[in-house]
């Protein structure tokens, strides 16, 4: 298995520390010709969604990964990655991948002031500690989207097929339960194939 | 709820890695900085090489030109106080400013101490030049560390609080004793 990670801006270190701790083999995608490599999976890291978006498009990375996501690559964005993902943003007329049928609310609570960090049930797994760092969150999801988490009354996890977003930086915490998960959707995709 | 803080601090200065933050000193410059691909803008009346050249007295931006940047902009917006200026630092916090650059930048207001940045719910970055710097603003509460520029200093009589306070020596052996070389090594050696 063989995961993607987006490392043009943000938080994309972190996901390899978590990614190794599990045994899972990555590699960064920084220009064109490392899409060239095979991947089972793409990370989008939490940073600046309008930095990110920027710079998938300068970089000509955009179009390829769009599509690889159509067509079903299996991928996990946190934080910023959920943006690029969400179909609306509601409070943005930027718009990204918009493969997801979500609508986002970015800075959703705020300024840095209004960062926290907080203990949630995840998908039924247990109760998980997540990090929201300027964090947006999910007002509604569209047909075909699972929530998987909700805190103090907004959806901060969700997932719709080969899609799964946080609005949280599980990458943050010591807790791999969401890593190991998108794992999972990994090896499902693959037995699928 | 402190070390939280911290930890939630030191978690946004992860998030802006990999970016550039621009200096800016209108919404109408931050909104350019913004499209341009900046991770997060410093809001400041006059950039740092003006203030120099001006050579007066430097203090917090008005925060009313600080509010307008921020509500131009998505992205983090930043904003300088005077080292160890503890007052200008309660009024970035209290309009919510995302980073505090606690900046030698800027007349440094007291000669001994730096803020207590412990004290404070928002990040702070602070300059050094070494890791024993590093280090003492990190003790502060500091979250971020940026390499540091050339401690700002005024000539007598300006009216400043005091002179640069870690910049090597008295304001007397920089102004009167030092070589026109050596400050242009200091110069050439540091960086903003």
């Amino acid at each position: 298995m063989n995961i993607g990670i987006l490392a043009v801006q943000g938080a994309f270190i972190e996901h390899e520390q978590i990614l190794s701790r599990l045994g899972a083999s990555c590699f960064e995608i920084r220009q064109k010709s490392d899409l060239s490599r095979p991947m089972d999976g793409l990370i989008i890291p939490g940073g600046e969604s309008t930095v990110q978006g920027k710079l998938l498009r300068d970089l000509g990375l955009f179009q390829p990964l769009k599509e690889k996501i159509e067509a079903g690559l299996p991928v996990f964005g946190t934080c910023a990655g959920l943006l690029l993902l969400a179909r609306k943003i509601e409070n943005d007329e930027r718009r990204h991948f918009a493969t997801m049928d979500i609508v986002a609310v970015r800075n959703a609570y705020g300024r840095q002031l209004g960062s926290f960090s907080a203990e949630a049930e995840y998908d039924g797994l247990g109760s998980i500690p997540m990090t929201f760092i300027r964090a947006p969150y999910i007002e509604s999801v569209g047909e075909g989207v699972q929530v998987l988490s909700v805190v103090e009354g907004h959806i901060v996890a969700a997932r719709q097929k080969n899609q799964l977003v946080t609005a949280f930086h599980p990458e943050l915490c010591d807790d791999t339960t969401v890593h190991r998960y998108f794992l999972d959707m990994i090896r499902t995709n693959q037995a699928i194939d | 709820m402190e070390n939280n803080r911290f930890e939630l601090n030191k978690n946004l200065a992860q998030m802006l890695k990999g970016g550039v933050i621009m200096d800016v000193t209108t919404p109408e410059q931050a909104k350019i900085a913004e499209a341009a691909g900046a991770s997060a803008v410093m809001a400041l009346e006059r950039i740092p090489a003006d203030i120099r050249a001006a050579g007066s007295v430097s203090r917090m931006s008005d925060p009313k030109m600080i509010k307008g940047i921020q509500n131009a902009v998505s992205i983090p917006v930043m904003a300088k106080c005077r080292i160890g200026h503890f007052a200008e630092a309660q009024i970035l916090q209290a309009i919510e400013i995302d980073y505090i650059d606690e900046s030698e930048v800027l007349s440094p207001a007291d000669d001994k101490y730096h803020i207590d940045k412990t004290k404070f719910d928002v990040p702070f970055v602070c300059g050094a030049r070494d890791l024993g710097e590093a280090l003492r603003r990190i003790n502060e509460g500091a979250s971020m560390i940026r390499t540091k520029g050339r401690a700002r200093h005024g000539r007598c009589g300006t009216g400043g609080a005091a002179y640069a306070p870690d910049a090597g020596g008295n304001s007397a052996d920089r102004f009167h004793g030092r070589g026109r070389a050596v400050r242009r090594r200091e110069r050439a050696s540091s960086s903003l």
